[in-house]
């Protein structure tokens, strides 16, 4: 079920509306849990079955790593780290495995190469490694101790909500257990916060409906044979449209999912923090898909020694961090490789910084030189996501250089250039609030900056369009 | 702040609905080919006027008006064909729609391709649908951005009023149009599997039948390729198992015309100045048989 449909619409009135009767308060996390499942089972009731399966196995050994033996907490958690990356790894990399390492034909070969990917695995499997490392880290972290309740039935009931919690179960924000299951309570309609929700929901409607699906169908063209037949300023208008899509398209579902949480009184973390400002490539991971790259941080890198082990193990743990997170987003190498490519900057710049520490005050020249150069090696760097296939990769740039002395088709850089437009100046304009904290003027402005692009929405629409991260 | 951002996009969509029913503009379109689809679709689901000559067809179709005025066929033709889907988009439509013209012309190039779906739910979404129908300025062609990038256009007034000027020269550049043709030569060499076809045709047969119940006529046209296509294995194969199973049912045929001298902009897509070719080829077709005087 999309955000952007009229089902998904319908379905939050209804659970909104059963979610505030105050005789119907004292079960609020059921009313969710099942508006939640029917959600993620609407167009395919069978992916609940796996989806069910892997709660239980989280419930189960969560539960066990902090009411279980205690000389098996590690092995309990082990277990249920175990499981979680099987499910994912069998279901998300077996048609990779199958077509990698099996001849065509092979029987074995074309079985995993048939594997369905079931939507929203990565999010909910790491979610699902979160509770259950988290539940092992109460033993240090007092905090954490609450977070498996001592009743089995509740326990199992948050869990099952922190999972299947709708607004992001299919696409993020990854939930981390922390944040998240301390916020179970009851919530009263007098607490909402409904500006908070509006931005939330309006800009996120905009940013998806109105840039990314409008963008959608120019960037077409980036697709194998079309790019053949434009000129090189076209591909790079169409590189620099992608970049801008995949930002609105991302941004814009995780802004929707904050929005629609709002409603029920639960906070998701922020997930994209305005990414193209980025002058370093460390802070562009700092600010793109945020609960993404701290949960790599916080359950891989650091685990992995993180920069105490020295600067080669630093080098080494980024680089395999960083290709892990790209192999996370699909079963293709191209990911693994475009993750190589982003662990080799960050390892490049930590290297450089090392040897030549950056100014307290850097220039603006500078910045902005640094910000061009960070975003054009993440949009160049974000074909490997349009173009799977590497052989396209490798005509696309043979056309980027060939294709000079073609004629330019002008619609598509025109309605490009329209269409990025306001993602420009939404990163702009938080450049300007940053600079100016009183900035009286843009908070005037602000009502009205609402209400047009609420108007956009109606009547700007793009042809209705997946989200690109519901193939991860 | 909520209830002045809320009245701001009242004030604008208010506005904007006046606007678009003072302001015939003209000059927009689709700001992509999907959405061409729609705009295309949609002047024809929301028409007061009638067609008693629909033509369903592809992008090589649909090049047969959307690259010439609109004088180029006769008034009573609407061209239900849409870049990037296929004849049973147009197909369906009518069928929804319950249209019962008088003639249906079906393009036989591309005859593989399947509805969309997608395209299908969004024109007769029980919400927008009569949503769209009472609002203009929520219609696909009227979209306040589309209508601002192509403003421009207005200067030099709407082409649909002026004669049209015959074409001269090619708009294709040779590279792109060399690239495409060496994909187009690659995909089209071979023959599809037999029953791949066979399964089309019985769909296309459904549908046909349907349509002689009503009492509408059935014509199949061929749009003339690249030379160097023509006699490819997959148009020879659809040419030949087309004719073979409609011919019987009484459909006609405007066979497609020799293909040399006909230029392309990509080895499918006829040039503008083929297009005027092609369509006197057709006319004259269509009155030769008798099909329309």
């Amino acid at each position: 079920m999309l955000f952007n449909s009229f089902e998904f619409v319908a379905l939050v009135l209804v659970t909104f509306g059963l979610y505030y009767l105050p005789f119907l308060r004292r079960i609020q996390v059921p009313i969710l849990i099942a508006a939640s499942l029917f959600f993620y089972g609407y167009t395919n009731p069978k992916l609940l079955i796996l989806f069910l399966v892997s709660v239980i196995i989280n419930v189960t050994t969560s539960y066990l790593v902090v009411h279980g033996l205690p000389q098996r907490r590690r092995a309990y958690a082990t277990v249920g780290v175990v499981m979680n990356l099987l499910i994912l790894a069998f279901f998300k990399y077996s048609p990779l495995f199958g077509r990698t390492f099996f001849p065509p034909g092979h029987s074995v070969g074309e079985f995993l190469a048939y594997v369905p990917l079931p939507i929203g695995i990565s999010f909910f499997t790491f979610e699902g490694i979160s509770l259950v490392v988290d539940a092992y880290r109460g033993r240090d972290i007092p905090k954490y101790r609450s977070l498996v309740a001592k009743s089995i039935t509740r326990h199992a009931i948050n869990t099952t909500f922190f999972v299947a919690f709708f607004p992001h179960l299919v696409a993020g924000p990854i939930l981390k257990a922390h944040d998240f299951i301390p916020q179970i309570k009851e919530k009263f309609f007098g607490e909402l916060d409904w500006q908070y929700c509006y931005k939330a929901l309006v800009t996120g409607y905009f940013l998806k409906m109105v840039i990314a699906d409008q963008l959608n169908h120019h960037t077409f063209w980036i697709q194998y044979p079309y790019f053949e037949t434009h000129s090189t300023f076209v591909l790079l208008t169409l590189l620099f449209g992608y970049s801008i899509q995949i930002f609105a398209d991302f941004a814009g579902y995780s802004l929707i999912a904050i929005g629609v949480a709002g409603l029920f009184g639960y906070q998701l973390m922020q997930n994209f923090n305005f990414p193209y400002i980025s002058t370093s490539f460390s802070e562009f991971w700092r600010r793109w898909h945020i609960s993404l790259s701290t949960f790599l941080r916080e359950y891989l890198y650091i685990p992995l020694g993180g920069n105490r082990k020295g600067q080669a193990r630093t080098y080494f743990n980024l680089m395999i961090t960083m290709v892990l997170g790209g192999l996370w987003h699909g079963a293709a190498w191209s990911y693994a490789v475009w993750g190589t490519f982003h662990g080799l900057a960050l390892a490049v710049e930590r290297f450089w910084r090392d040897r030549h520490p950056a100014p307290e005050k850097p220039s603006v020249l500078r910045q902005i030189l640094s910000g061009l150069l960070v975003f054009s090696f993440v949009t160049l760097a974000w074909l490997l996501f349009k173009l799977t296939d590497f052989g396209h990769v490798i005509k696309f740039m043979q056309a980027l250089f060939n294709n000079t002395g073609f004629s330019s088709y002008m619609a598509i850089v025109v309605y490009v250039a329209l269409y990025s437009t306001p993602v420009v100046l939404y990163h702009l304009y938080y450049l300007y609030k940053t600079h100016n904290p009183t900035h009286t003027l843009a908070r005037r402005a602000e009502p009205y900056v609402y209400g047009l692009m609420f108007f956009l929405i109606v009547t700007n629409s793009g042809i209705g369009t997946d989200f690109i991260y519901f193939q991860f | 702040m909520l209830k002045k951002s809320l009245l701001t996009a009242l004030f604008l969509l208010v506005g904007y609905e006046i606007l678009m029913r003072s302001v015939d503009a003209w000059w927009s379109t689709g700001q992509n080919a999907p959405q061409s689809s729609v705009v295309r679709a949609h002047d024809f689901i929301y028409a007061t006027k009638t067609y008693d000559n629909i033509m369903v067809g592809s992008s090589i179709g649909n090049r047969i008006t959307s690259k010439v005025p609109a004088d180029s066929l006769p008034r009573s033709f609407y061209n239900l064909s849409f870049g990037g889907q296929s004849i049973f988009d147009g197909l369906q439509i009518l069928k929804k729609m319950d249209y019962k013209p008088q003639r249906i012309f079906i393009e036989m190039n591309v005859l593989m391709r399947n509805e969309d779906p997608d395209l299908q739910a969004s024109l007769f979404s029980p919400v927008m649908y009569p949503v769209k129908k009472v609002m203009h300025s929520w219609r696909e062609r009227n979209q306040p951005l589309g209508v601002l990038a192509r403003l421009p256009l207005v200067l030099d007034g709407n082409p649909d009023l002026q004669p049209a000027t015959p074409p001269t020269g090619l708009e294709r550049s040779e590279d792109s149009y060399k690239a495409m043709l060496a994909v187009q030569l690659e995909a089209q060499k071979n023959a599809y599997p037999e029953n791949y076809v066979a399964d089309q045709i019985n769909k296309l047969k459904t549908l046909v039948e349907y349509f002689q119940k009503q009492g509408v006529q059935i014509i199949f046209f061929e749009v003339p390729v690249d030379p160097k296509l023509c006699g490819m294995g997959a148009p020879v194969q659809l040419r030949t198992m087309i004719k073979a199973a409609f011919e019987p049912m009484g459909c006609k045929f405007v066979d497609m015309p020799d293909c040399e001298g006909y230029f392309t902009t990509d080895g499918t897509h006829l040039e503008k100045i083929s297009v005027y070719k092609y369509l006197r080829y057709f006319r004259n077709e269509l009155k030769r048989q008798g099909i329309m005087p």
